[in-house]
């Protein structure tokens, strides 16, 4: 009775991608992009239940001035998960529809707009 | 003491009868949302009538800010498309946070959604009060709910209160953890209780339930504010210079001005 273990074996392992892990990939990305003059981070919080995910970008050389670029919210299951931008929100069902909506909106001319502008302030 | 302005234009090219108001009233800080011009024109016709306005710069679309004080002194901290956080630092004053939004409608969000952009901006404030080690916070904008409403006055949201008396003690204790209070003194601005609007933007919709005017348009100020809060000095405008902003049935004419009134109000600290 002492060495009765219920749970299953590979509780550490995933089947498939969270979300949170492509979002702090391309977050990476981006201060060497930009000189490290803009970073990107993601800040995880909780709300009823759910995962929130919040995309800023941070410019460190204005007081760590921060402008949220988008959200990401999904429960246990990743997918299918919301995602909230300016032009509102928006469900997608799989990885790959998260995917190709990341690809979009971070090669967006809004988000390079912006971007470009957080640099310029940074040199002026 | 700073006078400031809030005004939703509803997408309408106001930036003359704006100028009558910057310089009739000597608004030293002007917040607008739903403002079609470009910073530029804006500028360019305040100044014409009204000269030493700044546009201090901003990512934040759908607010836009126009000060009598040099762009420095009012710094953007974090901002989205629909929110922004300032801090006001004025020579020989205690600095300031100005938290500024215009939140999503309830064309485009269900009551459940406006009470988690609620909250969201709520949290947001509170981060950034911490960041600065201060909570001498002011908030102004469209929010797109009533005073009443969840997102207002509940504890993660604003926990936002009718009086200067509940709001001067400053938290309470809920479920074991505290929340700090707002005070919102646009509760006073509902109905009859004072000559004019009902409110700052009017609907008339088909439905059973319908309040016709509401005050979706607010500010409110922390504790720490309210003494340099003068509360006699927070309007509801209905006209510029003469010119009336509201038509014949006494709800905003949308041919003249915006669907929202302006409000003005004025703090010292």
């Amino acid at each position: 009775m002492d060495n009765q273990d219920f749970w299953p074996e590979g509780l550490d392992q995933l089947d498939e991608n969270p979300p949170v892990a492509l979002l702090r990939k391309q977050a990476a990305l981006l201060g060497e992009k930009t000189g490290h003059a803009v970073e990107a981070s993601i800040e995880t919080g909780t709300r009823s239940g759910e995962f929130v995910h919040y995309f800023n970008l941070i410019v460190p050389a204005l007081e760590d001035y921060r402008y949220e670029l988008f959200r990401v919210r999904h429960g246990v299951d990743f997918y299918p998960l919301k995602v909230f931008d300016n032009a509102g929100s928006q469900d997608l069902a799989t990885e790959e529809e998260f995917v190709n909506w990341l690809k979009a909106l971070l090669s967006s001319d809004r988000t390079k707009k912006i971007i470009s502008s957080l640099v310029a302030q940074v040199r002026a | 003491m700073i006078t400031f302005l809030f005004w939703n234009m509803n997408r309408k090219g106001l930036e003359g009868p704006l100028g009558i108001l910057a310089k009739a009233h000597r608004i030293d800080v002007i917040i607008l949302a739903e403002c079609p011009s470009s910073p530029t024109i804006v500028l360019k016709v305040l100044n014409s009538v009204s000269p030493g306005f700044h546009f201090p710069w901003s990512l934040c679309e759908r607010i836009k800010v126009f000060t009598r004080f040099k762009s420095r002194f009012l710094r953007a901290d974090r901002e989205d498309e629909r929110v922004s956080i300032r801090q006001l630092r004025l020579p020989g004053r205690q600095e300031i946070l100005i938290a500024m939004a215009h939140l999503p409608s309830k064309l485009h969000f269900d009551d459940d959604s406006q009470i988690f952009g609620c909250i969201d901006f709520a949290d947001a404030i509170r981060e950034q009060e911490n960041k600065a080690g201060h909570t001498r916070t002011l908030v102004v904008g469209d929010l797109n709910v009533n005073p009443f409403e969840t997102g207002i006055v509940g504890t993660h949201g604003f926990h936002a209160v009718m009086t200067k008396a509940l709001a001067t003690r400053r938290s309470r204790i809920v479920q074991g953890k505290k929340f700090d209070f707002f005070y919102n003194p646009m509760w006073g601005y509902f109905g009859d209780r004072f000559e004019g609007p009902g409110g700052t933007c009017y609907y008339d919709r088909a439905e059973h339930a319908n309040f016709f005017w509401n005050v979706f348009d607010q500010i409110l100020l922390r504790p720490d504010l309210l003494d340099g809060f003068p509360q006699r000095e927070l309007k509801i405008l209905t006209d510029i210079d003469g010119m009336p902003l509201l038509n014949k049935m006494g709800t905003p004419d949308p041919k003249v001005g915006s669907d929202h009134l302006p409000i003005m109000f004025q703090l010292n600290f």
